[in-house]
């Protein structure tokens, strides 16, 4: 699973992948696991080291967060009607899950139409202030797409099952799917918010020859930095101190003021 | 000249040291809100002993998912006569919250817990607003240090719905000691508002203490 980052996007700051300590988005020694259903027209069961852990998940549903220990999990994807996870539709694979990270696993379609899994590590470090983020996978069964934003294309020639990802203002987005050097959109335009603090990760899902193309989306809560201080008064005038009238104590500070230079002065003048 | 300047250096010390410990934190567990507030859909409970246990939220993934939560929009406090927009802000460079310039406006911390719903659902929101400005003297927020527990405190939404959340405590701590984690990032489903107040210090033109009114969603028994 490559991600790619594109160059010359135009309205965000591109991101290296990278996590800050986990503090608020994952909780404290445990990582996270959402599980999306983007195999279409094949409602299943999902076994987690071997238990029944989703009965009957249908295409398009996601499932999640869960706040899972770290270390490696089996899953296998059967059929709904299965009665155990000895004949799986998918699987069994690994997920290995650390501490502190956030991730996705999506069953899907390969460009080619079969079903395969993929696990996504969602990027959860700190947006800057101002900003969210926007991650877009391709798991559907599909040639490669341009992704366009507000009418330009900001990530170019995305392949099946890469994803791209941008710092973005804050703010909502008219995105679009198109195949890649083609202008009319398979996909959308459809209205993105993207929220402080938030990675917001849309999916392009489905199959191009059966016409089922469409789009799954998901929100993941980033780190953020909280504020070190709250400032909030600039002029004095609600000075309060225990019965002294707001006023005294403002005089009081400016005369203590006035009575270090007029010292200071004085000390020169004796010299 | 040097006499009373003493008296007076005194006297603000002596109010410094008496005022600082003022807002001492009363530990109360209470239940997170969050459970009331996971994203609509059928929760899939856990069928057998394996690593996963509990209900796991199953939602549709589609495009709604892609919709933006509402955002507060007004703050109201009627008993207090504050009745303000409310805007989102972030943080300043020097890692403060950014605040409106205007003290007739508060700042709801958006990387916060949000009252609206959305993925912070169920954390603490804050909102702050300078306690006076250059241009409006006092802002409503002067007054929050008159709030008492069960003061109404409404949350009008950009979607026109509104939240309603009643005082439990007001807190005035020294700056140096409030514990900005709790105000910030707890679970509690809170909304904090936040201002100063205390002594100024007319050095480094700051107030010396934060005001803190915590309110709780109306209905929530502590």
């Amino acid at each position: 699973m490559r991600t790619s980052i594109l160059a010359g996007i135009a309205a965000g700051t591109l991101l290296a992948a990278g996590t800050a300590a986990p503090a608020l988005a994952v909780d404290d020694g445990k990582a996270e696991l959402s599980v999306l259903h983007g195999i279409p027209d094949l409602t299943v069961d999902v076994y987690v080291d071997g238990a029944l852990t989703l009965d009957d998940f249908a295409p398009g549903d996601l499932a999640g967060p869960l706040s899972l220990d770290p270390g490696t999990y089996a899953v296998a994807i059967t059929a709904s009607d299965a009665a155990d996870d000895s004949d799986p539709v998918l699987g069994p694979i690994d997920l290995p899950l650390e501490e502190g990270m956030s991730y996705t696993a999506v069953a899907h379609l390969d460009e080619g139409g079969d079903a395969t899994a993929n696990l996504f590590t969602n990027d959860i470090s700190a947006t800057a202030s101002g900003e969210g983020r926007l991650t877009v996978r391709h798991v559907a069964a599909a040639p490669a797409v341009d992704v366009w934003a507000d009418g330009s294309v900001v990530f170019e020639n995305l392949a099946n099952p890469d994803e791209v990802m941008a710092d973005l203002p804050v703010g909502t987005y008219s995105a679009a799917v198109s195949l890649t050097g083609e202008e009319d959109p398979v996909l959308g335009p459809t209205d993105v918010a993207v929220e402080e603090a938030t990675n917001t990760i849309v999916y392009a899902w489905g199959s191009a020859e059966d016409g089922s193309l469409a789009v799954a989306a998901q929100t993941v809560a980033t780190h953020a930095d909280m504020p070190g201080a709250v400032s909030a008064g600039t002029q004095g005038l609600a000075a309060e101190d225990g019965g002294v009238p707001a006023g005294v104590i403002v005089a009081g500070a400016l005369a203590l003021v006035a009575a270090a230079g007029l010292g200071t002065r004085v000390a020169l003048a004796r010299r | 000249m040097r006499l009373p300047a003493l008296a007076l250096a005194a006297l603000l010390t002596l109010c410094l040291s008496s005022c600082a410990p003022a807002g001492a934190q009363e530990e109360q567990p209470r239940a997170t809100a969050a459970a009331s507030q996971t994203p609509a859909g059928a929760d899939i409970p856990a069928i057998s002993a394996g690593p996963v246990t509990g209900p796991i939220p199953v939602r549709r993934a589609d495009a709604a998912a892609l919709a933006e939560a509402p955002r507060p929009a007004r703050l109201v406090v009627d008993r207090l006569a504050i009745d303000m927009p409310v805007r989102g802000v972030g943080l300043e460079p020097d890692g403060s919250m950014e605040l409106p310039e205007s003290a007739g406006t508060a700042g709801w911390f958006r990387a916060a817990g949000n009252p609206g719903g959305g993925l912070r659902a169920g954390r603490n929101a804050v909102m702050a607003a300078h306690v006076d400005d250059a241009a409006v003297g006092l802002g409503p927020f002067a007054r929050l240090r008159e709030a008492r527990a069960g003061d109404r405190v409404r949350v009008v939404l950009s979607d026109g719905g509104s939240v309603v959340y009643r005082v439990d405590r007001v807190e005035q701590t020294s700056k140096r000691e409030v514990d900005l984690e709790a105000v910030f990032e707890s679970p509690d489903g809170a909304l904090v508002l936040v201002t100063c107040g205390g002594p100024w210090d007319a050095d480094v033109r700051h107030y010396e203490d934060n005001v803190l009114v915590w309110a709780y969603p109306e209905g929530d028994s502590r």
